[in-house]
């Protein structure tokens, strides 16, 4: 240190000096498995950038996966901001799903300005109920919420392939029959599948982090998961904060579903989810937890995924490459210990 | 001697304890982050000797004793046996150099028996085939030896605290060890058992041990020591022979000055009752303890000390009133309105302030700024919140009034909680709670862990609130404190409230705390 | 199949000898998270490590054509991903739940990734031999219970072993009281002496061999090929199993059997064709695991210092010249004495 140099600036730069460090070693400790099936990982990472930002269509594909990862880390974030482990938002993706299309068939003839906001809020409430199994297990029987919530997503896609190759079925592809057209979500860019759930996961992300930051409700449930014993002492209703804000998070992976149906699949087809929960898992951790990070990490990771599709089909690289790459960056934030989250 | 030796042979081992020693710390310093806690700190014990380590909470005493047993490393300065420099960098190199801790919190697993515990790591019973009854006859007599009585098959979950001490005590025995260090072990006993502890010690020591005594209690520095060594601020003052030295002196020492006059309580009649409890009692739960028919009456104005050994149902009693366990018989009254298992934010709201014992778990959020962490418990009335949205403003004006009457001590009043010291962690809990002006405070070992100034200050501020009228129930564990500020004094021993003869002394609380029915079965 | 054949041993006894195998890899599994989560080491990433397990096995006897190497190979596989673990967790601090979490996507995600990129030219599954079924003489033909328990293959023999190590392991010997201890009260560990994070480490690392090997039964013994997703939770029903079992080997065993039962039976179910919707017959095990979890054993159980960092002790400066304790006892060491 032979130069001074401004400790603020250098305070300031400093998360996104390691944040660079951290994601440059991951990728070089990633790039690791590629050596021995004889890939050079700097071609792959290319390629990866390549389909991520190439072109307009790339760009608008990275929102578009980006959507579900953003509902389901905010999902993940608003239980673990009250101490408790959502690892069933994929599960209740699901349920969002298949309430969305068992509306959308429209057996009961709505109108179309009904339709559609019927069918989100059933989205929400499926997931909501999904989740709130769990909640209830682990409050008043103290199960653990992570295993049963992992159950409960098994349970999850046993329905939905249940109801895809049975009761729903189409007939030619794995999929549900498609639902009524009144049920598809507005298309935001034309020619592309950016669709309006991507706005209400920026307004679920804006709207959740005002609730944190500046309402009774969300300080209590920040108190609740830094401290639960000063919560009891303070008389906050703990139980009942940590029911409601576990449900609103199956709710909020429940969209990310109605999002997948009424605006891309236009049905419920097998294996809906590519494992947007455990993204999301992902994206809450390295966001610290903050609901306005999400959306930006989310967006990254949505990026990568996207990107390496293009690298599968130009190199012939497995998809999984980013989820160890995702795993690895983590434990390095683990092992190094930076980005702790404090409050 | 066989090729084993038998364990009385290693305690008894007439070479060892016939040779002089001199274990000593030297010039050990140690800092944690800003905090130093151990300033070049010089202290020695020899064979057969009791030395006292005496200084308030905070002096930096268990740190030099945790170094001393390797559960910290040093900074700076070094441990020597006879000027030989030892390297002590785990409790294992202490235990192979023959020293043994009791530590304040004790190192016992509950689910395990006391024999279990006893071999815990011990390598000289570490093989697959050890004869575990010829293990257990070896420290039965052991036990004998220095007449410590305990059920070796018991869980220790299930002994009393006394029990646990005298397996700590023959943990260290079992090892070998010729230094023993004790970290405050009276702070859980009796009066009673005190005396038994003292016996037992002066009967190690006659063995030719060398035993430390960590404590801030000075009576019993001087009743038990030989030698005694004032620590301040994370240094040694000095060191005496007990025998030269007056009480008074000590205090000086310890403190830097003589302690503040007990603070003067101006005369009152009590006004109307504002608590009442009517045969209340609470149901014990895992690991908690229970309450049995509990009558008590506090009036506006008056306070109520509740003496006792710590765990006796104090800590239950203060919870039950601020409707945090579940009260399973009887009636808990305020100001003539039945408030039994209310939710506690209602207690909260009918005026009831509660300073709980364990300031950092229940009292605060470390991670908090001091704003959040201000309106913990008013954070729903009306002055911190409209319609569910709070007042960012309002909240930031009241926080920095707490800041600057209270003269807490801060970097602002956005930094974390955990950033402050405990002294004035604890000044937030007490201004927050004041400045709710309750009816009822419920005071849980208010001056724990605080320094003699801010020791006065929070009795000054008790004083303040009995003269503006309100009902103060006072937790402590520390008799001179209840006896100094109370009206009215009662005793909890077992879950109970006893009542006490007109003007009790120490040694009638100290009675009633022990309770005239079972004295335990001592360790002498 | 009729509701009648449900009273008949021919029903029950080909059940119970498929439930002793669906059983096989969950007793390895919850063996091994018993003594690491005894030990205070919770491992989330437990379906992550057999999911490793399953493909360095496979890959493994794949390559050399013997199961046993696979067998060896998914072990030390397991290991090495449980120091991974215990280093973030022991030594670095960090949270057990979301460093098993991140396993879990780590392991699956490269078992998936190395299963793709060696087999992708392949288009057709690559397939083990299957080992054979070793009828153990004159046990076998015991009645009811020779066959479910005696006609397995030689895997299954090596549980009956296993059970009663790691009974003496955990609940007789030093090192279990150790590591006893330290699930409940690390520091008193410390304070005996013992190096609390180096025997954790140990601990967690049988977990880790011990879901490897599960993994790998799985893949090489009982399926002989390996499929993304094929652990299908397993992990974590051995989770549930362990807590179910109350951390004690003999009862871990018996209720790994129970969720194998239960596995078979609903197995049978759907083969035969019964008149009850597959979801509800696939999701049994899952719902058994939840009903587990919720209702047979709450989180009161758990030992004290589960996912519970113990503080490793730090010098900031260089010590000078120390000599190692022993040599200058107080007290002569019983070692000099005798």
């Amino acid at each position: 240190m032979s130069v001074h140099v401004d400790s603020a600036v250098t305070e300031r730069w400093r998360p996104f000096a390691q944040g660079t460090g951290l994601v440059l070693a991951s990728m070089a400790l990633t790039g690791l498995v590629l050596l021995p099936i004889g890939i050079n990982p700097i071609g792959a990472y290319a390629q990866i950038l390549k389909g991520a930002f190439g072109s307009v269509n790339a760009l608008t594909e990275d929102l578009v996966y980006a959507t579900p990862i953003i509902l389901t880390s905010l999902s993940v974030i608003i239980a673990f901001r009250c101490g408790l482990w959502n690892l069933g938002s994929d599960g209740q993706l699901y349920l969002g799903a298949i309430a969305t299309v068992g509306l959308g068939f429209n057996r009961f003839g709505m109108l179309p300005p009904v339709l559609l906001p019927v069918m989100a809020v059933a989205a929400f409430a499926a997931g909501a109920a999904w989740a709130a199994v769990p909640a209830v297990l682990r409050l008043r029987f103290g199960a653990s919420e992570v295993i049963v919530t992992i159950m409960m997503n098994f349970l999850a896609v046993t329905i939905a392939t249940y109801l895809v190759g049975g009761p729903w079925a189409s007939g030619i592809t794995p999929a549900t029959a498609p639902i009524v057209s009144a049920g598809f979500l507005p298309i935001l860019v034309p020619g592309t599948r950016l669709n309006a759930n991507f706005l209400v996961a920026i307004a679920a992300a804006a709207l959740l982090s005002f609730v944190l930051r500046r309402t009774v409700f969300g300080y209590q449930l920040r108190t609740i998961g830094q401290n639960i014993d000063a919560a009891r002492y303070a008389g906050m209703p703990v139980n009942k904060i940590r029911f409601v804000s576990f449900s609103c998070a199956g709710g909020l992976a429940g969209l990310a579903g109605f999002g997948e149906v009424a605006g891309i699949y236009h049905n419920l087809p097998n294996g809906l989810s590519p494992g947007f929960g455990y993204t999301g898992i992902v994206v809450a951790l390295l966001a610290r937890l903050n609901p306005l990070w999400a959306v930006i990490v989310a967006f990254a990771l949505a990026a990568l995924s996207v990107g390496s599709g293009g690298m599968q089909r130009a190199m012939g690289i497995p998809v999984s490459l980013v989820s160890i790459l995702e795993a690895v960056l983590i434990l390095l934030v683990l092992a190094t210990r930076l980005l702790e989250r404090r409050a | 001697m066989g090729s084993r030796p038998t364990l009385q042979g290693i305690a008894r081992s007439d070479q060892a304890s016939a040779q002089p020693w001199r274990f000593e710390a030297v010039n050990v310093s140690k800092s944690y982050g800003a905090v130093i806690a151990n300033d070049a700190v010089s202290v020695d014990l020899n064979a057969g000797e009791i030395h006292a380590l005496l200084g308030e909470n905070g002096a930096g005493k268990s740190t030099i004793m945790k170094i001393l047993y390797g559960m910290e490393l040093p900074d700076a300065g070094h441990v020597a046996i006879d000027d030989t420099v030892l390297k002590i960098g785990s409790p294992a190199d202490a235990i192979a150099a023959g020293i043994a801790m009791v530590h304040q919190h004790f190192m016992l697993v509950p689910s395990l028996t006391v024999l279990e515990n006893l071999i815990l790591g011990n390598r000289r019973f570490g093989g697959l085939m050890t004869d575990r009854r010829a293990v257990a006859a070896e420290i039965a007599a052991l036990a004998a030896q220095y007449r410590i009585e305990v059920d070796l098959q018991r869980p220790v979950g299930k002994l009393s605290v006394g029990e646990q001490q005298r397996v700590e005590i023959l943990k260290a025995l079992v090892r070998g060890a010729r230094v023993l260090i004790l970290d405050e072990p009276t702070a859980v006993l009796t009066p009673q058992e005190i005396k038994a502890l003292g016996l037992t010690l002066r009967e190690l020591a006659q063995d030719r041990h060398g035993i430390f005594i960590v404590t801030h209690k000075l009576p019993e520095a001087m009743e038990l020591s030989d030698r005694v060594s004032v620590m301040r601020r994370g240094r040694v003052v000095g060191t005496w022979r007990t025998d030269q030295i007056t009480s008074s002196e000590l205090v000086m020492h310890m403190v830097g000055r003589s302690l503040p006059a007990s603070v003067s309580r101006p005369q009152l009649t009590p006004g109307s009752t504002v608590l009442e409890l009517l045969n209340a009692c609470v149901a014990a739960q895992a690991g908690r303890g229970e309450l049995r028919d509990i009558n008590l009456k506090i009036a506006a104005g008056e306070i109520v000390g509740v003496a006792g050994v710590e765990g006796n149902g104090q800590q239950e009693l203060a919870e039950a009133i601020a409707g945090l366990r579940h009260v399973s018989a009887g009636d808990v009254i305020l100001c003539g309105d039945a408030i039994t298992n209310f939710p506690a934010a209602e207690i909260l709201a009918a005026g009831v302030a509660h300073i709980p014992q364990d300031r950092h778990r229940d009292g605060v959020v470390l991670d908090f700024p001091l704003t959040d962490n201000a309106i913990l418990v008013d954070h729903q009335t009306p002055a911190f919140q409209q319609r569910g949205i709070i007042d960012r403003h309002a909240v930031i004006q009241f926080t920095d009034r707490l800041i600057d009457v209270f003269q807490i001590r801060c970097s602002g009043r956005e930094a974390p909680m955990r950033s402050l010291s405990g002294g004035n962690q604890q000044k937030l809990v007490l201004a927050r709670e004041l400045a709710r002006r309750p009816r009822l405070l419920i005071a849980v070992q208010p001056t724990r862990g605080l320094d003699v100034g801010a020791i006065d200050y929070v009795h000054r501020q008790l004083i303040e609130q009995r003269s503006a009228g309100v009902a103060i129930l006072l937790i402590s564990t520390e008799l001179d404190e209840i006896i100094a500020l109370s009206d009215r004094i009662v005793v909890m021993r077992e879950g109970r409230v006893t009542a006490l003869p007109d003007k009790p002394t120490i040694e009638t609380i100290g009675a009633a705390m022990l309770g005239s029915a079972d004295r335990p079965a001592g360790a002498a | 199949m009729t509701w009648a054949s449900l009273l008949e041993l021919t029903f029950w006894i080909p059940l119970l000898a498929a439930g002793v195998r669906v059983a096989t890899p969950l007793v390895f599994a919850s063996l091994g998270e018993a003594v690491s989560e005894r030990a205070g080491v919770l491992n989330v990433g437990l379906e992550g490590m057999m999911a490793l397990g399953a493909i360095v096995g496979f890959l493994v006897a794949y390559w050399t054509g013997h199961s046993w190497a696979g067998l060896l190979a998914a072990a030390m596989a397991g290991l090495a991903a449980s120091l991974v673990f215990g280093f973030l967790t022991i030594f670095r601090g960090a949270d057990q739940i979301v460093t098993g979490i991140v396993m879990n996507i780590l392991l699956l995600g490269l078992a998936s990734f190395l299963y793709a990129s060696i087999f992708a030219s392949a288009h057709v599954v690559a397939q083990l031999a299957a080992i054979p079924v070793f009828r153990v003489p004159w046990l076998s033909d015991l009645p009811v219970i020779g066959r479910p328990f005696f006609a397995q293959s030689p895997i299954v023999y090596a549980v009956y072993l296993l059970i009663p190590l790691f009974w003496f392991l955990l609940e007789r010997s030093p090192w279990g009281l150790s590591v006893r201890a330290a699930g409940e009260n690390p520091e008193a560990v410390d304070s005996a002496g013992i190096n609390i994070w180096f025997l954790r480490l140990q601990a967690a690392a049988i977990g880790g061999a011990m879901a490897g090997l599960a993994g790998a039964i799985l893949a090489v013994v009982q399926i002989g090929a390996y499929v993304d997703g094929m652990i299908a939770g397993r992990g974590f029903i051995a989770l549930a199993i362990v807590v179910f079992g109350g951390w004690r080997p003999w009862r871990v065993a018996v209720a790994a059997l129970l969720f194998g039962v239960v596995d078979a039976f609903q197995l049978r179910l759907q083969v035969s064709g019964a008149a009850i919707p597959s979801p509800f017959l696939i999701g049994l095990p899952y719902i058994l695991t939840i009903i587990v979890v919720a209702f047979v054993a709450g989180r009161a159980g758990y030992p004290a210092a589960i996912n519970k960092p113990y503080p490793l002790r730090h010098f900031s400066r260089r010590q000078r010249k120390p000599i190692p304790a022993d040599r200058a006892a107080i007290h002569p060491v019983p070692q000099e004495h005798s």
